[in-house]
């Protein structure tokens, strides 16, 4: 179990040093290469040389992946091009107000959604069933930038009861001490979400429901209360667990969507304005930081099902 | 029971197949029955509300938001449906290959997958829309080739299942060369699976279109799609203009849903257990 464990280590680590590679690379494709995003298309050549050799651009790819490296092995994910601060501040500040957001949407879609699937699976077939499906079909369907405007039309126009606009603030005491403003954000990521979970929690329970030891329960003259809760519930919730890691770039990706429908202050609308202005240093570091959140996140789930699953854990030591 | 039978024993598989053929009739033999001009733009009759004349109303260059939609939603349906496929052939030769050989181009093959999964397709899409001009034949290819990681999990898990398989060890123990098992044996056995999430695939690739567009990343105008739709109407969203807003949204929705239930329904029509 420890070589598992380890194994899985080692091969996280290979795929972020993966997803540095393909970064860097991507982001020195681009047309004119860093300088022209920063200076702009009316830079002479001599300013352009100028940069580069400032900023190391000069030297050869593979040196400057190496530096890259070196220097994120110190934490030092390099200075925005236009923000005048170190990308490790910049996110520093917008993490914990995007983690506010993901964490905040994702657990309140978890509560209504786990409860939601098992009742659908256990009234298949029914008109509650029926219709709860087709409401989890349509948000499933719904783009979050779409969900976010009809949001923004019901509840900030037609009836004006939250702003269609999140708070501005340093900190997320700043953003919290206005919390109207996060309702709608939240409600949005929290669609997605919600969508997505019970979806899953129903096919699950829906399997585990027609496992044999439901059977023998039932044959033994189990109450069906006790067989659902008791019996099933706890088998459906391992293999959601295991799906809440992997659901995690979802998450974020949702979120850059969210942040700049709401001009919420988070690590999404600093990709945005990263990407509009060509700033590589600020848009490598969101990107590194979604990938590791995404590693870390897998890796996570399969440690947790290693916990709670033996049959995982007899697998995973034989591999 | 054959496999058709059983699909068109699920009424909302037939009916998501029903509301896909509308869309479809409505947006590519609309345009003859309900002729717009959808080239020129005319401002002097931009942003009408709905009326006669006007069903839908116009948008903020005077084009008629009902033909409009029409036009956009062959753009949506097109990438859509070719970017759907384009992944699911990449993901599952990768997946086949990679479960079929295993060892360590196994390894490789699943830590790539690893890889591109951690990196945010929209990231991939914007870095590339930068390179290229975005057109339906490119933008299909790029979204196709962001979004095949899925179905190459599957089809690896596919593979190495029935590789494990007793009739299989079987026959490649009776001499059986590994083509022969590959094309024979695997490949229709994982058929199902991979024509179920083909319909999801597609449905994924036409809301990616859709937030590709609404980022500005999509065809150029005059062309249009639901997505650039949507991202125009943005701007008059406080001015009341719902008639920019709502077509296009609900359009992206009902076909979306349309494919995933035709999707659920050829899942147990083929027995399949798989992922969703």
């Amino acid at each position: 179990m420890t070589r598992y464990i380890l194994r899985r280590l080692v091969l996280a680590v290979i795929v972020v040093l993966l997803v540095t590679v393909v970064t860097f690379v991507l982001l020195h494709l681009l047309p004119g290469g860093p300088a022209r995003g920063v200076l702009g298309v009316k830079a002479t050549q001599a300013q352009i040389d100028t940069f580069n050799a400032a900023q190391g651009f000069d030297k050869a790819l593979p040196v400057q992946y190496w530096d890259y490296l070196v220097r994120l092995v110190h934490g030092d994910l390099g200075d925005s091009y236009t923000q005048n601060s170190p990308v490790t501040t910049l996110l520093g500040e917008r993490l914990p107000k995007t983690l506010l957001l993901t964490v905040v949407s994702t657990l309140l879609a978890i509560v209504v959604a786990l409860p939601v699937g098992v009742w659908q699976a256990v009234r298949r077939g029914k008109a509650s069933d029926h219709v709860t499906t087709a409401f989890t079909f349509v948000l499933y369907a719904t783009p979050v930038f779409f969900l976010s405007l009809v949001l923004i039309i019901l509840f900030a126009q037609v009836l004006p009861w939250f702003p269609a606009q999140a708070a501005q603030g340093e900190t997320v005491g700043e953003l919290l001490s206005q919390p109207g403003s996060l309702v709608l954000p939240i409600l949005a990521g929290t669609g997605a979400a919600l969508a997505v979970f019970s979806r899953y929690m129903r096919a699950s329970t829906l399997d585990n429901l027609a496992e044999d030891y439901v059977r023998t329960a039932r044959a033994k003259g189990t109450p069906e209360r006790t067989i659902v809760w008791r019996h099933v519930w706890p088998n459906s919730l391992t293999s959601v667990v295991s799906m809440l890691g992997y659901y995690v770039p979802t998450v974020f990706g949702g979120s850059l969507v969210v942040e700049s429908m709401f001009n919420y202050p988070g690590v999404g609308l600093l990709f945005w304005t990263a990407a509009r202005n060509a700033d590589f240093p600020v848009l490598l570091g969101v990107v590194l930081v979604i990938a590791i959140a995404t590693v870390a996140g897998s890796l996570l789930a399969d440690l947790l099902q290693l916990l709670i699953d033996p049959r995982v854990r007899v697998k995973g030591a034989r591999s | 029971m054959t496999v058709l039978s059983r699909l068109l024993a699920r009424r909302t598989a037939v009916a998501g197949a029903i509301l896909l053929v509308l869309v479809v009739l409505f947006c590519f033999l609309g345009p003859l029955l309900y002729g717009t001009d959808q080239s020129h733009t005319d401002l002097a009759s931009a942003r009408l509300s709905p009326g006669s004349g006007h069903p839908l109303g116009t948008d903020e260059l005077g084009y008629d938001v009902l033909g409009r939609l029409m036009v956009a939603g062959r753009t949506s349906l097109i990438i859509g449906v070719l970017a759907g496929l384009i992944a699911t052939a990449i993901g599952a030769v990768w997946g086949a290959v990679a479960g079929y050989t295993g060892g360590w181009l196994d390894t490789v093959l699943m830590r790539v997958v690893d890889t591109g999964v951690a990196i945010p397709a929209l990231f991939l899409l914007l870095v590339a829309a930068t390179l290229v001009t975005p057109s339906v034949g490119v933008l299909a290819l790029l979204i196709g080739c962001v979004s095949w990681l899925v179905p190459a999990r599957l089809m690896r898990a596919e593979t190495v299942s029935l590789r494990e398989r007793d009739y299989i060890r079987a026959i490649t123990v009776l001499g059986a060369s590994r083509t022969r098992v590959v094309f024979r044996h695997i490949i229709p056995n994982a058929i199902g699976t991979v024509a179920v999430n083909a319909t999801f695939q597609i449905a994924d690739a036409i809301l990616l279109v859709a937030y590709v567009s609404f980022l500005g990343l999509g065809v150029p105008a005059p062309a249009t799609d639901w997505g650039a739709m949507l991202s125009k109407g943005i701007t008059y969203t406080f001015d009341g203009a719902w008639w920019l807003i709502l077509p296009p949204g609900i359009a992206i929705v009902l076909v979306v849903c349309a494919i995933n239930f035709l999707g659920d329904g050829l899942r147990d029509a083929f027995a399949v257990k798989g992922r969703r």
